[in-house]
Formats: C-alpha cells, sequence, structure tokens
C-alpha cells in the first residue's frame, strides 16, 4: 500500500502490552481512513452496552492517507470512542503534530483498550513503544503537562494529552495538543481519564511513502500557491474563524442567553476587530498555510488562542462582553482539558436556571466571577453544581426537571455548537442529524441558507445538509485533512482527489468518495441503534423545544420560531434520501446498497429491519 | 421631478468586502440607481462566495437598487 502505512498500533493498557496490525487494503478503499476506519473499529470491536468509562471501552486515534503529508491542511488526526456523554458514537479532530508524527513513525492510528490501575503516559518512537510513569503529570493543566513532557522528550515530537477535566471524568473533557488545539467534544478525554491515560507522545523520523512523491510535492506546492491567491486570504490570516462573530450578528444567529436570541448587544466589543487590538501571536497546525492561531493576552495577563466558537458560547451565550475576559474563560478551558463549547452551554444553562429559581446558587447574565467559578466546580466536580453540570446539560436538564430539558440546549446530549437557530431551519437540521450529536462539524449548512432564504423548508435544503455531510463529515474527516482552505477560502474541491492519487496511486471519484461518506454515516447510525436498543426513536433528532416555542425577541427576525411540523417534514425528506425508515433507522437496501449487508443480522438482534 | 433626486442605500460590508471597499458601514449615494455589482466596481471577489441581502432578504449581484435600501453584502465565511 502507498498513502497509508498499513499499519495500526495496538495498546493494551491492562496488560501493558503493544502489537502491530497490518490490516486489509479492502478497509482503506472501503472506508478511506480518520473517521471511517474509526466507526469500523468501533462497531467490529466494542460490544454493545459497554460502559463508557470502563476498561472496555475502546479509544481510536486515526489519521488517514493525507495526514502528514505536504499537501495543504493535512496535520489532523480524529480521536474517536463510545461517548461517556451521549452514550452513542464520538469523536473529534484536532490539528497537532502528533498527527504527523504518528504517520511518520509507521501507523495510521492508535487503538487503545483496557485501562492501567497508575497514570501513564505512551511513548512512541517508530516501533519502539513505551508505558512511562505519568504520576508527577497527573493534576497538571495540559500546557504544562506538554511542556514537561517536551523538556523529557524534545522539542520534535507530537503530544495529545489530557488535562484535570479528563482525569476527572467530566463527561465532555477533550483532548489537546499544542496549548489551544483541542478534539473529541463528546469526552473523549473523558475516556482517556478512565484508562487513566494522561498523554501520548511521539516521534517518527520515517518517510511516508507514497505513490507518486514528485507528483504530491508539485502539486502539494501549487495547491499552496492556490490557497494564498483566494481574495479573503489575507483577511482570513487577520481574523481567522473571530470574523463570524460580526457575520453571525449580522444575520441574527449569534447566541446569546442560552440561545434564547441570535443578537447579542456587546457583539462588536467580542468579535475580530476587538480581537486584533489584543492579538499578540499567530500559529497553526503543521502543513498549514492559513494559520488561524490567533493567540491574544488575557485579562490576567496570559495568552489564550480565540475561535469564534469558543467566544460565542463563552461571551454572548452567557451575556458576556468583555472580551479579555472571556479569553481567560477560554484559556482556563484549555489548560483543564474541557470543551468550550459545552462548558459555555454548562455555563449559560446554569445562569437561566439560577434566573429561574431552579438553583440555589446566584448566578447572573455576564458574571465573569461567577463564571470563572462554576467552571472551576465542573471541573474538580467540588460542589453539588459542578457535579451536576460535569455531566452535560441534558442530564443537569433531568435532574432540575421542570421543563428545563426545553432549554438545554443540546441534540443526542451533546451541546449545540454556536450557531442559534430560531430562524435556520436547515441548520436546526444539520444540528438535529450529526451524527456525534449538536455540532457544526458535519455539515455548516448556515451560510448556504443565509444565501437562499430562510423563511423554506424543502427537500433543496435536506439535499444540501447531506451534501454537505458527504464532504465535511466524510470526505474531510478520512483524509484526515482540514476543511477550512475549501470551507474558507474556496480552495476547489477538485484539488482532493488529485492529491489522493498521487498519494495512493488509486483513483478515487466523488461518486465513490459519496458513497464512502454515506456508508461512514449509515454505519454510525447503526452504532447508535445498537447502543440504544428499544430506547431509539426519530426524536433523537430533533432539536430542543425553545427554538420551536420561544420567538425570538429581539433584532430583525423578532417573532421567529422553528416549525415543529416542517421540521419533521424536512426530517422525513432525510431519512428518505438516506434510505432510512420512518424511525431513522437504515433500511435493509440502504445497507445492501452500501455494501454494509454483514452488519444486517447483528442490527435485527435488536431492531426490525424495513 | 424624482428622477433628478439623488438616492441613498445604506451599505454594510463584512470581513474581507469591507477590507478591499475600506469601509464598513456607509450611506451611499446612488444616483438613479445601480446593481449591486457596480458597487464592487475593481474589486477582487470570489461572486460564487458572496452573500447579498437586500432588506434582510436574499438577493444577488444583478440585483437593483432604487434607493432606501439596507443592503449587507458578506462572504461565506465558516467560522468552522
Amino acid at each position: 500500500m502507498k498513502g497509508w502505512t498499513g499499519r495500526f498500533l495496538r495498546v493494551n493498557l491492562s496488560e501493558q502490552s503493544t502489537s502491530v496490525q497490518e490490516y486489509e487494503p479492502s478497509l482503506a478503499r472501503a472506508f478511506l481512513g480518520g473517521r471511517g476506519f474509526a466507526i469500523k473499529i468501533l462497531w467490529d470491536e466494542l460490544r454493545a452496552g459497554t460502559a463508557p468509562l470502563s476498561p472496555e471501552n475502546i479509544l481510536v486515534f486515526m489519521a488517514g492517507p493525507l495526514t502528514g503529508l505536504p499537501v495543504p491542511s493535512s496535520g489532523k488526526l480524529v480521536v474517536a470512542a463510545k461517548s461517556p456523554l451521549t452514550s452513542g458514537y464520538g469523536d473529534g479532530n484536532l490539528g497537532s503534530r502528533a498527527a504527523v508524527m504518528l504517520r511518520r513513525a509507521g501507523y495510521d492510528g492508535i487503538i487503545i483498550k483496557g485501562a492501567s490501575d497508575k497514570p501513564v503516559y505512551l511513548y512512541i518512537e517508530n516501533e519502539k513503544v513505551e508505558f512511562l510513569n505519568a504520576d508527577d503529570l497527573w493534576g497538571m493543566s495540559t500546557f504544562d503537562t506538554e511542556k514537561k513532557l517536551s523538556e523529557t522528550h524534545g522539542k520534535d515530537v507530537g503530544i495529545l494529552c489530557i488535562g484535570p477535566a479528563g482525569e476527572n471524568l467530566v463527561l465532555y473533557a477533550n483532548v489537546h495538543s499544542q496549548e489551544g488545539r483541542a478534539g473529541g467534544r463528546p469526552g473523549m478525554g473523558a475516556v482517556m481519564g478512565s484508562k487513566k491515560l494522561k498523554a501520548i507522545v511521539i516521534r517518527g523520523t520515517r518517510e511516508i511513502e507514497t505513490a507518486n512523491p514528485e507528483e504530491l510535492k508539485r502539486l502539494g506546492e501549487e495547491g499552496y500557491e492556490e490557497i494564498k491567491k483566494k481574495p479573503n486570504y489575507d483577511f482570513w490570516r487577520r481574523q481567522g474563524t473571530m470574523a463570524t462573530v460580526e457575520w453571525s450578528q449580522e444575520n441574527s444567529v449569534l447566541p446569546t442567553f442560552n440561545f434564547r436570541e441570535g443578537e447579542f448587544e456587546n457583539a462588536d466589543k467580542i468579535g475580530g476587530y476587538a480581537m486584533e487590538k489584543i492579538k499578540v501571536l499567530q500559529r497553526g497546525c503543521p502543513y498549514c498555510n492559513m494559520i488561524c492561531g490567533n493567540v491574544v493576552e488575557d485579562a490576567e495577563g496570559k495568552r489564550v488562542e480565540l475561535d469564534y466558537e469558543n467566544v460565542a458560547m463563552l461571551g454572548s451565550d452567557i451575556g458576556l462582553g468583555d472580551l479579555k475576559k472571556i479569553s481567560v474563560l477560554n484559556r482556563l478551558a484549555d489548560e483543564y482539558g474541557i470543551d468550550t463549547i459545552s462548558v459555555g452551554n454548562a455555563i449559560g444553562f446554569a445562569m437561566e436556571a439560577s434566573e429561574k429559581k431552579l438553583l440555589k446558587e446566584k448566578i447572573e447574565w455576564g458574571d465573569f466571577d461567577a463564571a470563572k467559578t462554576l467552571l472551576e466546580d465542573i471541573v474538580f466536580k467540588r460542589n453539588d453544581i459542578g457535579r451536576l453540570l460535569a455531566n452535560g446539560v441534558k442530564y443537569a436538564a433531568e435532574k432540575l426537571g421542570n421543563n428545563s430539558k426545553d432549554w438545554a440546549m443540546q441534540v443526542k446530549g451533546l451541546e449545540i455548537s454556536a450557531y442559534d437557530c430560531h430562524f435556520a431551519p436547515a441548520m436546526a437540521l444539520s444540528f438535529g442529524t450529526s451524527p456525534i450529536g449538536a455540532h457544526h462539524k458535519d455539515a455548516w449548512v448556515i451560510a448556504w441558507e443565509v444565501q437562499v432564504g430562510r423563511e423554506s423548508y424543502t427537500r433543496e435544503k435536506v439535499a444540501k445538509v447531506i451534501e454537505l455531510q458527504r464532504i465535511r463529515g466524510g470526505v474531510f474527516e478520512c483524509l484526515t485533512a482540514c476543511r477550512l482552505p475549501w470551507i474558507e477560502l474556496g480552495f476547489e474541491l477538485d484539488w482532493y482527489p488529485k492529491f489522493l492519487k498521487a498519494a495512493t496511486g488509486m483513483e478515487f471519484t466523488f461518486d465513490e468518495l459519496y458513497r464512502i461518506a454515506d456508508r461512514i454515516y449509515t454505519l454510525i447510525r447503526a452504532f447508535w441503534i445498537r447502543e440504544f436498543r428499544g430506547r431509539w426513536g426519530r426524536e433523537m433528532d430533533i432539536p430542543p423545544a425553545r427554538w420551536f416555542k420561544e420567538p425570538l425577541t429581539k433584532g430583525r427576525y423578532k417573532g421567529k420560531t422553528l416549525d415543529l411540523e416542517k421540521y419533521n417534514q424536512m426530517l422525513s425528506w432525510y431519512y428518505e434520501m438516506r434510505g432510512w425508515d420512518e424511525r431513522g433507522v437504515p433500511t435493509k437496501k440502504a445497507l445492501k446498497d452500501l455494501g454494509l449487508e454483514n452488519i444486517i443480522t447483528e442490527l435485527e438482534k435488536i431492531i426490525t429491519l424495513k | 421631478m424624482r428622477s433628478t433626486e439623488t438616492r441613498k442605500v445604506c451599505v454594510k460590508l463584512l470581513g474581507y468586502i469591507a477590507e478591499m471597499l475600506g469601509f464598513r458601514n456607509r450611506e451611499l449615494n446612488i444616483g438613479k440607481g445601480l446593481r449591486v455589482r457596480e458597487l464592487l466596481k475593481g474589486v477582487n471577489v470570489d461572486e460564487k462566495r458572496i452573500i447579498v441581502l437586500i432588506n434582510g432578504k436574499p438577493a444577488n449581484m444583478d440585483s437593483i437598487l432604487r434607493g432606501g435600501e439596507y443592503v449587507v453584502i458578506m462572504p461565506v465565511v465558516g467560522g468552522g
């Protein structure tokens, strides 16, 4: 095989043993890499009903056929496991030197089973794998952990680690790298913590073998040049994703006061222009020339990397309009290794619950000190409210009752990322059908929806959501390369089959790539159904009642809500286009068409397929 | 008589488009009227990746402004 290394590193933490698996080339052709490999392994090897924080859960790090090659923005990997937050499939991607090092060490992925009794970290150098004592690192922030490990192993290694949130099993702890790069929102960091695995350090010194290295180099150079020529390249380098604050405000989709509103009175104080005034440094992921990591100095004089999602969820959504203070919350979340989107939701939920007198604590909108305290209450589970919110807003609403589930802003247990959908039905469907719970990664359809008109609930919108899921959630998550050159700058998709051909020697048409994406989506869906058994139903794909029942009270779209009946119509069309039945369960025909007939028997033990 | 009046529109530009034209918000005279495209004359933008809203409704580069409108021109930004 070329392009792929064709090898997985298998690690058993209980036994402190490792082995190398040479996988079949047919796996690569059918599942491509990254997310595709992750779900295939979890489906095949994870026993249904496994407790997510038990040693039996499987933690998977997967790269793809473009990872670490000299083509645009290819320095990423996917981390996946059964999610402790949602009890379904969970994953996320992050940019890290560890992705590049993993491939240079000769692996496309790491599959981790079992759990250690004591804190350990893995040191991987090509064929050598060591289990090293992590007693001294346990309790350290992600920033300090990396610093310490770089001192021990050198600066030329790739590091993935967790912070105290992962150690303390906060259900939305994630995996971190390079001071602020994070992935695995649905608790991949907690799974790592449950295995007492503090970090993975990788040094790879080999060439990644490709089919046509000269062609790949030439194409890569051309690609980087093409990206630089895009009209918004310079501005992107200035503001990165932070420009979206202004965009979302203009379109009334900036989450404000726990998604009650879509406009925030202090939006101009927390946007891209405000960020530029306090920016001190810029950095990026490996093999990227868009370097969107905007580092600012926060209100406590420390450095942190800002992004749109973080700032919206820890800013407007909790009513905080001071960017330097938001930056403190962002930094603490990164240091503790907790997902900024979910913790922003949790704080917003608590502020609203306090306002409604469902909590005894007084936590007012926009109260920075209270938000900071609460964030630490959650990370360290140091009191009742911290323990309540550490399990996510779905759980908190179940405990608090009083219809708080209507404004616990989540789908399938994963908190919603930073786009308000009172007046964006396609984006609501995107959150509803995202395969990890409410996340924007798979189908960021909002810009297109603004362009074509927001009122309508049409088949065209449903088709667009699926198209984006194929490209973003399918192709990019498998390659694994960053989608931002394409989505942000208009770097054409046609480049990617060319990169793939040069890397692997294989031709991939878009038809085939989309079929792979559909296969992955359907297998992820089957995973959820297998885990949920009799509890699965189409209500799992419906966003919270707030967007349907409580109109916007401010701004140019005052009075708007989603229409539940029409949303359900779109959901039915979605199922129909995917070949799933009215329950959202794949049909036998769809499974056969996608080459998944071998899972029919197992699924039929749980549910009758149509 | 009306045809000799100077008509005005409020224009809001987002992202790199604002940088290229040198303003974010401005009231502009449009003479007797003009197409949206003419507002962006001489500027390097990717037309396929531009969103135009006139009074909050989807429009495009060929839409004609007649005066009194609020026009927003923005790139297809991502934010993730």
